[in-house]
């Protein structure tokens, strides 16, 4: 079977494989079996870096693994294949009255996806990460024998957040919560500084989902202004299709290096000046406060031939004049990000690579050839690690070993875990061989 | 594995004293990735190893000799212990044009420049097509263009080694990327106290480029300074007697 080239979200670091797309949990088990090495699960490809793909190895496409069950119960707990993707469950848990418990910054993701990379949301300071809401994960593991995993138990807790290491993950039970109505109550506040960024959102940590946008360019007195988000779920209709498909899709060919400095200075200026001073109140569809980017099919293409580097990192609390610092560098240095995002996270779980840790996050979208960048990330990624921060890493597409080992102290743990559910060694991705995830 | 700002792990140089190669190692290299020196005389490779002290590097040394066809095998073993993102062939040395007094020394010069070159170029093509991804980089000459009297001999090793190159980059769906580098006249040591031809550059020149087509990434041909390029097709079509004249 040809070879297919796979990239992240982000469209770097392309490699080849063969790829297959079993319709069935037996289906993965087979391959698994017939596989010697190295296989790795993928989704819908929305994590930025390298980790849904595995040079000259074998791709399993999990998105024919389709089958949302439960509904009949009413308690709102479901039993999604891995291949579901938010949308899909969105779609069919809305009309019922239910809504997924954590939705990241799109809805086109796996359930497996989800968990693999243990997402978070705008709810994340009261909700914490997806795994928090799944009551069970059925894998293959790595001699292809499907197994049940139950919170609590170790193997699960290398297999939220555990990057598809653990086994390939094909169905999982996940609990919604339940939810009034279609649309959101939204309230939004235009800040002048960092300080009032910061101080808006930690107020904004009263409602349910908080959020702020950073124009990552302004300078001087503008510095760190953006625009801070909340929202509350409201009563009204349940009706209606809530996700369509995208509405315009980003063009095939994009002349490299559209998105540079200056372009993207224009965008953060004009998208700080649009949003208004203070609104309260504001009727938004779930689609317009969850996943604004998802009206645009492929807008990663728009970063041209070169892609994009994703960097999100968080600090803990105190660290906050670190994260600052690391801001002011890059707009110091001309490290423009199209999309900031700046987020305070509550507590964080018990799995072993989960990213989240109480602190705050900040999210950068970077042209992957802005001069310099390489070792303003490799600076930055020591800024985190001294203080006590990570990176997250379905985002990463470019950090060193040493520092992951830093970041994540239970990556030990993990490993072991890996050792007793992959004992061939046959699960591995690019990311997991470039930070060796699964040996020292 | 070569991250997304093509920043590699592991480079493996075969011919690791050459001072194109150390350069592009320079210029290839981020702090943590590790280089793998293969060469034939210990005391060589150490100073090759002090010269890149300074960059961040870790640096290991293998001893390997191009002519000796039957420790390849060995020696790629302890290079690819790990996954190894770029291997730069540089094997060689510069012998004179015709030597047809010396006919001993331009076998040996073939074995080197030639079946010792490809024969390491090939067996990391296929290491790399296990892994599933690598960049080779060759450095061919502009030597290559046309037979000329006072360097044929060295073109000839060349050529085979460039023309299998282009046998690698000719192939479809093959993971591995091949920058084929063809310098004009490089100061270098091997060409020291040699007549300095036209265009000539330095080692971190070739290095520079090499770089660039390595993190523009596909196969590339890559001539340095570009317009040697220009001066190969002229010089192609030219006749010979012309050719003659100008290689002085």
């Amino acid at each position: 079977m040809a070879r297919v080239a796979l990239t992240g979200w982000g469209r770097t670091a392309a490699t080849l494989a063969r790829v297959e797309r079993p319709a069935s949990p037996e289906a993965v088990a087979e391959l698994v079996r017939g596989c010697a090495g190295p296989v790795i699960a993928r989704g819908l490809g929305r994590s930025y870096g390298d980790c849904a793909q595995t040079a000259g190895g074998t791709v399993i496409d999990t998105t024919s693994i389709h089958g949302i069950s439960g509904w009949e119960r009413g308690d709102g707990v479901v039993t999604c294949g891995a291949g579901v993707s938010l949308r899909d469950l969105v779609n069919q848990a809305v009309p019922r009255g239910w809504f997924v418990p954590v939705s990241p910054g799109t809805s086109m993701v796996t359930i497996a996806g989800a968990i693999a990379a243990d997402v978070h949301g705008k709810n994340h300071h009261r909700a914490g990460s997806f795994g928090a809401h799944v009551r069970s994960i059925d894998i293959v593991d790595g001699i292809g024998q499907r197994r049940r995993l139950l919170p609590g138990t170790e193997h699960f807790r290398a297999t939220v957040a555990g990057m598809g290491l653990t086994g390939v993950i094909v169905s999982a039970e996940v609990a919604l919560i339940p939810v009034p109505g279609a649309h959101m109550r939204v309230a939004t506040r235009r800040t002048a500084d960092f300080d009032e960024t910061v101080a808006a959102l930690a107020e904004a940590d009263r409602a349910t989902y908080s959020v702020a946008w950073l124009d990552c360019v302004a300078t001087g007195a503008g510095f760190g202004r953006g625009v801070v988000t909340s929202g509350e779920h409201a009563a009204g209709t349940l009706r209606g299709a809530v996700l369509a498909d995208e509405r315009i899709a980003a063009p095939a060919w994009v002349p490299p290096g559209l998105l540079n400095r200056r372009t993207i200075a224009l965008f953060n200026t004009a998208w700080h000046r649009r949003a208004p001073h203070r609104r309260d109140d504001e009727a938004q569809s779930i689609r317009e406060f969850f996943y604004p980017l998802d009206a645009v099919a492929g807008w990663n293409r728009v970063y041209g031939r070169d892609g994009f580097v994703q960097y999100q990192f968080v600090v803990p609390d105190p660290a906050l004049s670190t994260l600052r610092g690391i801001l002011e560098t890059f707009t110091a240095a001309g490290i423009a990000s199209f999309l900031t995002v700046l987020k305070r996270f509550g507590a964080g779980n018990d799995a072993h690579l989960s990213f989240p840790m109480p602190g705050w996050t900040l999210a950068l979208d970077i042209p992957a050839g802005t001069e310099g960048l390489a070792s303003h990330l490799r600076w930055a990624d020591e800024q985190v690690a001294g203080a006590g921060g990570r990176v997250y890493l379905a985002k990463d597409s470019r950090m060193a070993p040493d520092i992951v080992a830093a970041m994540y102290p239970q990556l030990a743990q993990f490993r072991e875990s890996c050792a007793q559910l992959d004992p061939r060694g046959v699960f591995a991705s690019d990311q997991s061989r470039r930070l060796r995830l699964l040996r020292g | 594995m070569m991250n997304a700002l093509r920043e590699p792990q592991r480079i493996a140089v075969l011919g690791g004293t050459s001072d194109i190669a150390l350069a592009t190692v320079r210029e290839l290299a981020a702090p943590a990735t590790h280089v793998c020196l293969v060469g034939r005389s210990e005391g060589s490779l150490e100073s090759a190893a002090a010269s890149l002290a300074g960059t961040g590097v870790t640096v290991s040394t293998h001893r390997g000799d191009a002519r000796d066809l039957a420790s390849h095998e060995r020696m790629l073993d302890d290079v690819f212990a790990s996954e190894v993102d770029i291997v730069i062939v540089a094997a060689g040395v510069l012998v004179g044009g015709d030597s047809a007094e010396a006919i001993d020394t331009a076998v040996q010069s073939l074995e080197v420049n030639g079946t010792g070159a490809t024969s390491w170029l090939l067996r990391s093509h296929a290491r790399m097509q296990a892994q599933g991804h690598g960049v080779l980089v060759v450095l061919s000459s502009f030597a290559v263009a046309r037979p000329r009297p006072s360097n044929w001999v060295y073109g000839a090793g060349k050529s085979m080694l460039d023309f299998a190159a282009r046998g690698l980059m000719s192939r479809a769906h093959d993971p591995v990327e091949v920058v084929l580098v063809r310098p004009g006249f490089v100061h270098t040591k091997m060409t020291a106290g040699r007549a300095v031809a036209p265009f000539a550059v330095r080692p971190q020149a070739v290095a520079r480029a090499t770089a660039r087509a390595v993190r523009a990434g596909g196969n590339r041909v890559v001539w340095v300074p570009p317009i040697v390029q220009h001066v190969a097709r002229l010089l192609a079509v030219l006749p010979m007697s012309l050719v003659r004249r100008l290689d002085r």
